[in-house]
């Protein structure tokens, strides 16, 4: 039997009744085999020496921390555009923007002051780096709301030994594609 | 009627194999250019031992066990470079033995009154059974709802009540896909890239369809 | 007359589309059978214009593309064209001779290899793929074809047709095959350095050139091309090695209508007198074509058509969001704008016929009055 929980949440409870989070005890894992399923359960409690022991038969699964917004800021995206640099001009960058919240809209080009993006990612102002625009509300934990305009460049690896020589090995198969007897 | 907006949003992807927990600390991922360093030294250590490796930044955090990799982006940023992260961990790390992909969305959405709170836990749950049998004030923890896609993923979606936003529901998606015996790891990335935004998509579509049935 | 009824089994048709970002010419070559260059997509869908044009007429006249050539490599030029190929059962493929090149199968190579997405190489890739699989399921459609100065690409002979129609390469050049593979030398992954996104610089001095027969009639394609004055190269190398006499009545404007793709000897030794010039705008970097270059344009002939004016509302969006992008973004514009058509129609039968000319979608005659226009 898994352990007594305490009713704590009920849809149809008096929503007075809803602070009590805090006495929640363990939320055991699935009997399915599902990845994540399980992650970010808003009700599972932190290891508490106080409250007792899961039994032996119960799956336990390892857990994202809960999705909270308690202590940290919560963004709401409004916007959010995929750019490319496809030039670099004195102070300023010129990028094509793809709409991700609506894809169906066409590219737009802009033009960005090097100052609108994070000082860690300036070396990636180079042509054809790409970057995420992210236009939101951000909520902090005091309550207050900003619009928030964020560029972030996106951090891939560079180029390894290993993946170079997959790309010649992909060029070598091209081969069989690319020939003409015309 | 509109799209509903989660009031706090977050995803992850998981992945099952085998893995070296202690590699994945915020320095290697700095070292790599995967994290920028400022995030990475600024980052909060919860776990670095031969069991587990668990970090969180300012965006993002990391769990990981011999057994499952986590990556998840926190609801103060936007999800979209979560891929590129996890992607490009396993670029790098290219020989890692992977099993399963898991694809995931988690949303905290706000309802318009406890009325409607209530309702929606009454269509979801209906109560008339149970208040037949059990005394005291029967209510709905949680529920699971799961079902195969044609093209082989498994979604299961998990709906409880908010613990983070007033009359709220939380919805917990998860698109799961197994990897091929031969280069898992490759075709598993490829699904990563291929999928994500149809995932993140998909998870908020079917949460707004269900809330508003529920809600009517 | 309705841009859905098709042309008539003698008619030549040229249909050029331009959104202002990448260009597709539809041919009709005689008795339903087309060939389709370039490709770009409809604003408001994910297909391919040819396709949606071809569709429309509601005959199956995807299944009679006879020929599908890319002129160039470059992603924005090209959108769209895998679809078109997929759809095209019984087309061939054409590219530059210099796709044949290990240092471009490299290129497409590392597409398939990078993690940056969205490469100015995708299209081509997956273009690639279908050609292996075509290979293998309709092998008597005949190899991949590679485009060179005056190769012969399709032969439509007279007897058992209206007319009789021929699709040639003119370009590229020995010469600018080699200028072309430098410039992609450069964007070859290695080890240690930065993933990117392939981003298409112009010029392209691997473009093909094309030129068309049908029965009387001539048309000049003139791609992506420019002219560097230099022997061997680009205009010039087509100038000194053409082996058509006949001037075509129709040109499709080089490379936007640009000042660096401006060879006037073209104008006199390969048109017509007053030709009918189309001109497709680009709008992303620097927007072509400029107010000089219509100016240009419009002094050499009366009959000249743009397909688009390149200037497209934005999409609406919120006001908090519309207020933060103007902050923080200066010279906005939109790079995609409507699939402006312009088409010619000729009897072939009879050469002293006058071609009919329609527009569609935003596309317009440029008269020399608005040309000069402040």
């Amino acid at each position: 039997m898994p352990p007594k929980l305490q009713t704590i949440f009920s849809i149809g409870r008096a929503s007075s009744e809803w602070k009590k989070e805090d006495e929640l005890m363990y939320r055991w894992g699935s009997n399915t085999d599902d990845l994540g399923a399980f992650q970010g359960s808003p009700a599972m409690a932190h290891e508490d020496p106080k409250k007792p022991p899961l039994p032996r038969s119960v799956a336990i699964k390892p857990v994202a921390p809960e999705l909270t917004a308690a202590g940290q800021p919560t963004l709401r995206t409004r916007q959010l555009w995929e750019g490319t640099v496809t030039e670099v001009r004195d102070g300023h960058f010129l990028a094509t923007l793809n709409d991700r919240t609506n894809p169906q809209n066409p590219d737009e080009q802009a033009l960005f002051d090097v100052y609108e993006v994070p000082q860690d990612d300036h070396s990636f102002i180079k042509v054809g780096s790409s970057f995420y625009w992210t236009i939101g509300t951000e909520r902090t934990p005091a309550g207050q709301v900003k619009n928030i305009s964020a560029i972030n460049f996106r951090r891939i690896p560079a180029w390894t030994r290993s993946a170079v020589t997959k790309v010649s090995a992909l060029a070598n198969h091209l081969d069989d594609v690319f020939q003409s007897a015309l | 009627m509109s799209e509903r907006i989660p009031e706090i949003n977050g995803a992850s992807i998981a992945l099952t194999g085998s893995f070296n927990p202690k590699i994945f600390q915020p320095e290697w991922f700095a070292r790599q250019g995967l994290l920028p360093a400022e995030e990475a030294e600024g980052a909060q250590v919860r776990a670095i031992v031969p069991q587990i490796c668990q970090f969180e930044t300012e965006r993002f955090y990391v769990q990981v066990t011999d057994q499952q990799f986590l990556a998840g982006s926190k609801p103060s940023t936007d999800p979209a470079p979560l891929p590129d992260l996890v992607r490009g961990t396993f670029f790098i790390l290219e020989h890692t033995p992977v099993t399963a992909l898991g694809l995931n969305r988690q949303m905290h959405f706000a309802l318009g009154s406890e009325e409607e709170w209530h309702r929606v836990g009454d269509r979801l749950a209906p109560k008339d059974g149970w208040n037949e049998i059990l005394g005291g004030r029967p209510g709905m923890l949680s529920l699971i709802i799961q079902t195969v896609m044609p093209e082989g993923a498994v979604f299961t979606f998990r709906i409880e009540p908010s613990t983070q936003v007033k009359n709220g529901i939380y919805f917990d998606a998860n698109a799961h896909f197994s990897g091929l015996e031969k280069d898992s790891l490759n075709a598993l990335m490829e699904i990563a890239h291929e999928q994500w935004e149809g995932t993140q998509a998909y998870a908020s579509k079917v949460a707004n369809h269900i809330l508003d049935w529920a809600s009517k | 007359m309705s841009r859905s009824i098709p042309p008539k089994a003698d008619e030549l048709e040229i249909s050029i589309i331009g959104p202002g970002r990448g260009e597709c010419i539809i041919v009709h070559l005689g008795d339903g059978e087309w060939c389709v260059i370039d490709s770009c997509n409809a604003r408001q869908s994910n297909e391919a214009v040819a396709v949606e044009y071809l569709q429309s007429f509601g005959n199956d006249a995807l299944s009679k593309v006879r020929l599908i050539v890319a002129t160039h490599w470059h992603d924005d030029h090209i959108r769209g064209l895998a679809s078109t190929y997929r759809q095209a059962p019984n087309a061939r493929f054409c590219c530059s001779t210099a796709l044949s090149s290990k240092e471009f199968k490299t290129l497409l190579a590392s597409a398939g290899v990078s993690l940056s997405g969205r490469s100015g190489v995708d299209e081509m890739l997956e273009i690639s793929e279908l050609i292996r699989q075509r290979r293998e399921s309709a092998p008597e459609l005949g190899p991949l074809q590679y485009a060179i100065e005056n190769r012969a690409l399709l032969h439509l002979p007279k007897p058992g047709r209206s007319f009789s129609s021929s699709v040639t390469a003119l370009s590229p050049s020995d010469e600018t095959v080699s200028i072309a593979l430098a410039q992609v030398a450069d964007l070859l992954p290695k080890v240690g350095e930065p993933q990117h996104r392939i981003v298409n610089h112009s010029p392209n001095h691997a473009s093909v050139v094309l030129w068309i027969e049908a029965g009387c009639r001539r048309v000049l394609l003139g791609a992506d091309l420019e002219h560097t004055n230099r022997n061997g190269q680009g205009w010039k190398a087509i100038l000194s090695s053409r082996q058509d006499t006949v001037p075509a009545s129709l040109f499709k404007v080089p490379h936007h209508g640009s000042e660096n793709a401006d060879c006037p000897d073209i104008w006199t030794e390969m048109l017509e007198n007053d030709p009918v010039a189309v001109v497709t705008p680009f709008t992303a970097g620097v927007r072509l074509p400029k107010d000089a270059d219509i100016e240009r344009l419009a002094a050499r002939t009366t009959n000249l058509y743009r397909t688009s004016v390149a200037s497209v509302k934005p999409p609406v969006r919120e006001a908090s969001v519309e207020r933060k992008m103007r902050q923080d973004a200066q010279e906005r514009r939109i790079l995609d704008g409507q699939p402006g058509h312009v088409r010619v129609r000729w009897s072939v039968q009879d050469p002293g016929s006058m071609p009919q000319i329609e527009v569609f979608n935003g596309a317009l005659r440029v008269s020399a009055a608005s040309a000069l226009a402040p």
